[in-house]
């Protein structure tokens, strides 16, 4: 990694001083101050220009807004938008101090942690931020913190109001029309253990906006493994198959046609499966959560987008 | 014997102040690695403290500390569990005493609530009666399982250790089933051996109990000595041979609850130490108990720091590095114990 990194401090250095005239902070903005999912209150004497993004989450948010070219460091997780991938990555799990404080950001932005790693990046003195929201409305909210922390408070707005437009044209349409159950398999790698989101998760919330009803909503956990024979009593409408992109191998379909019994589902013998929808906008509590809501509502009911 | 003693004792901290010199000035700068051997200049003693000199004093200094210290525990707790039961391979990770302490602390991450409520303190505290829980019951089933001329059967401990540590992996996986992906992660790091942020003044509580648990220890190290004829020969000789198990019992399980809340489940430490300061200087208390601890400090002071640095800025569990020095030095006394109880019979 070493030499191809040495050419693109410089590169990237000129990126960001190209963006900078057109990015969203004013020279010599005031500070700014906002309280995170965690209660924290975080003040900083002048919009964040050096940001290490340290959950996916976060960075989607960051270039959401135009901030892309300030993360000077990126989680391993943190994939999109695809320029994020050139970033200097670290480990989310075991994030060392020693190495952000390398990158002398001065916010840091996280959605977990290991609370003992976050209370030694606070004891370093960095402004540390946690975004960790539950449901979309605290989506919205912490897209508002995150822009106001990036003196990117207009722009945040006018992404949540967009975002919220989109939403509510999602559900205009499928206003009214049945509502198949529907079963989430989030990671099948053991087909006869098969791991599902339950209610509270963002793909159950996304479920319901998109017209459908999550059979393991009643499993009150964000992720549950669940045993195949309670599904196939379930005998849900529709089967959402998550993650088909990172496998590889054969289709969603395929995958469930091959395991014993599961031919017996209606939704499998009719084809009624649903895997080319990218698992992280389904999980990923960012912008692209409404990309996700409106592929989810289109393969549920296709006859209300015709 | 004695003078070797002060030798190998004044050698071995040389060489844990030079690895913690080492430590600190080593780091990692935006994924290279980089060698400071001017840090302390960075730190200043009046007013501000830059942000380098911050990751000096809050993050690598205390690590430095802490691994030391958890160093000496587990070697010392080694030592003091090998002389009691006259068991080369008693260890406080073989013998599930860590791994009860484990289980205790992974119960305290599964309520969260109480760990606010109750403060940093209960973490040492459970892993302390964790050790205990686990130290008496060992202790107990190989006493049931056959005492041979005061001497707890090698075989008969080694057994109860490996069924308190399964059954102690058994629940820890009950409760791990229920923690979210990301604790989960995050708690079979720790589990394997990691050592990450401690601050200055829960790190002062540990070592203060340490140092004054190594202390008792070394006011009793004549009647520890008498152990090596058993408990009996230990009576015989004036010894209040109960007593003395019990407290030395006690305070080693002390000693791996602290080592194991500061670090989680590091093996091995407390077996492959005492056998080299023992093959050093002899088994004598008196020269063993300074030298273990510093041998002890040493070992993962080092062993942190390679596994801190090998793969910067990734880390890899201590345990990892711990285990591999670990298990061929088991396989090697475990053979040689073998074939000498082979022999006997």
């Amino acid at each position: 990694m070493g030499p191809e990194w040495t050419t693109m401090v410089p590169l990237l250095a000129l990126v960001a001083c190209h963006c900078e005239q057109s990015s969203p902070a004013p020279p010599g903005a005031a500070a700014v101050q906002i309280t995170d999912d965690r209660g924290n209150r975080v003040a900083l004497p002048r919009p964040a220009a050096r940001i290490a993004s340290l959950s996916p989450s976060n960075t989607e948010i960051l270039f959401a807004l135009g901030c892309g070219e300030r993360v000077v460091l990126r989680d391993r997780v943190s994939s999109h938008p695809p320029r994020a991938r050139r970033l200097p990555a670290t480990n989310p799990f075991q994030v060392s101090p020693d190495h952000v404080a390398g990158f002398t950001p001065d916010l840091v932005l996280l959605s977990h942690g290991d609370a003992s790693r976050i209370e030694a990046l606070r004891r370093l003195g960095l402004a540390v931020a946690i975004f960790d929201p539950r449901t979309l409305d605290e989506v919205y909210g912490d897209i508002r913190a995150i822009g106001t922390l990036c003196g990117a408070a207009r722009q945040a707005d006018g992404l949540t109001r967009q975002l919220r437009q989109r939403v509510q044209a999602v559900v205009q349409r499928v206003r009214g029309r049945p509502r198949p159950s529907v079963f989430v398999e989030t990671d099948g790698t053991d087909p006869l253990k098969p791991w599902t989101a339950g209610g509270g998760s963002f793909v159950d919330q996304m479920l319901a906006l998109a017209g459908g009803r999550n059979v393991a909503a009643h499993l009150e956990r964000p992720f549950v493994q669940v045993n195949a024979e309670e599904i196939l009593a379930a005998r849900p409408d529709m089967i959402l198959v998550m993650g088909v992109e990172r496998q590889g191998g054969p289709r969603g379909i395929e995958r469930l046609r091959s395991r014993m019994g599961w031919s017996s589902l209606e939704a499998v013998r009719q084809g009624r499966v649903i895997d080319t929808i990218h698992a992280d906008l389904l999980s990923r509590p960012g912008p692209r959560l409404v990309d996700g809501l409106e592929a989810l509502a289109r393969a549920l009911h296709p006859e209300a987008f015709r | 014997m004695r003078r070797q003693a002060w030798i190998w004792t004044a050698g071995l901290a040389a060489l844990l102040l030079l690895s913690a010199w080492l430590s600190m000035a080593l780091g990692s700068q935006q994924g290279r690695l980089v060698l400071e051997p001017d840090w302390i200049a960075t730190v200043s003693f009046d007013g501000d403290q830059s942000l380098h000199a911050r990751v000096l004093l809050f993050w690598r200094a205390p690590r430095v500390v802490a691994s030391m210290v958890i160093g000496a525990c587990l070697a010392v707790a080694g030592l003091v569990l090998q002389g009691l039961t006259r068991n080369p391979l008693a260890d406080p990770y073989l013998l599930g005493i860590s791994g009860g302490a484990g289980l205790a602390v992974v119960l305290v991450h599964a309520l969260p609530a109480l760990v606010v409520g109750a403060g940093w303190w209960l973490v040492p505290v459970a892993a302390f009666s964790g050790a205990q829980g686990a130290a008496l019951l060992v202790l107990g089933i190989a006493r049931s399982s056959g005492v041979s001329g005061g001497r707890l059967s090698v075989l008969g401990l080694i057994l109860a250790g490996v069924v308190i540590n399964a059954f102690c992996a058994a629940v820890m996986s009950f409760l791990l089933v229920r923690f979210d992906p990301f604790r989960l992660r995050i708690t079979t790091l720790w589990l394997a051996g990691g050592i990450g942020f401690t601050r200055w003044d829960q790190l002062a509580f540990v070592t203060l109990l340490a140092l004054a648990a190594w202390l008792f220890l070394r006011l009793q190290a004549h009647r520890l000595n008498a152990f090596a004829l058993g408990t009996s020969g230990a009576s015989a000789v004036g010894v209040d041979a109960d007593r003395v198990l019990l407290r030395a019992a006690l305070v080693s399980s002390l000693l791996t609850g602290l080592g194991v809340a500061l670090g989680g489940l590091l093996g091995y430490v407390g077996l492959i130490v005492p056998h080299a300061v023992r093959g050093l200087v002899g088994s004598d208390f008196r020269r063993t108990l300074l030298l273990t601890a510093v041998a002890g400090a040493l070992l993962v002071a080092v062993a942190d720091s390679v596994a801190r640095l090998v793969l910067a800025p990734e880390e890899l569990p201590v345990g990892v590095l711990t285990a591999l020095i670990g298990c061929p030095v088991l396989l090697m006394l475990l053979r040689v114990q073998l074939r000498g109880a082979g022999r006997g019979s």
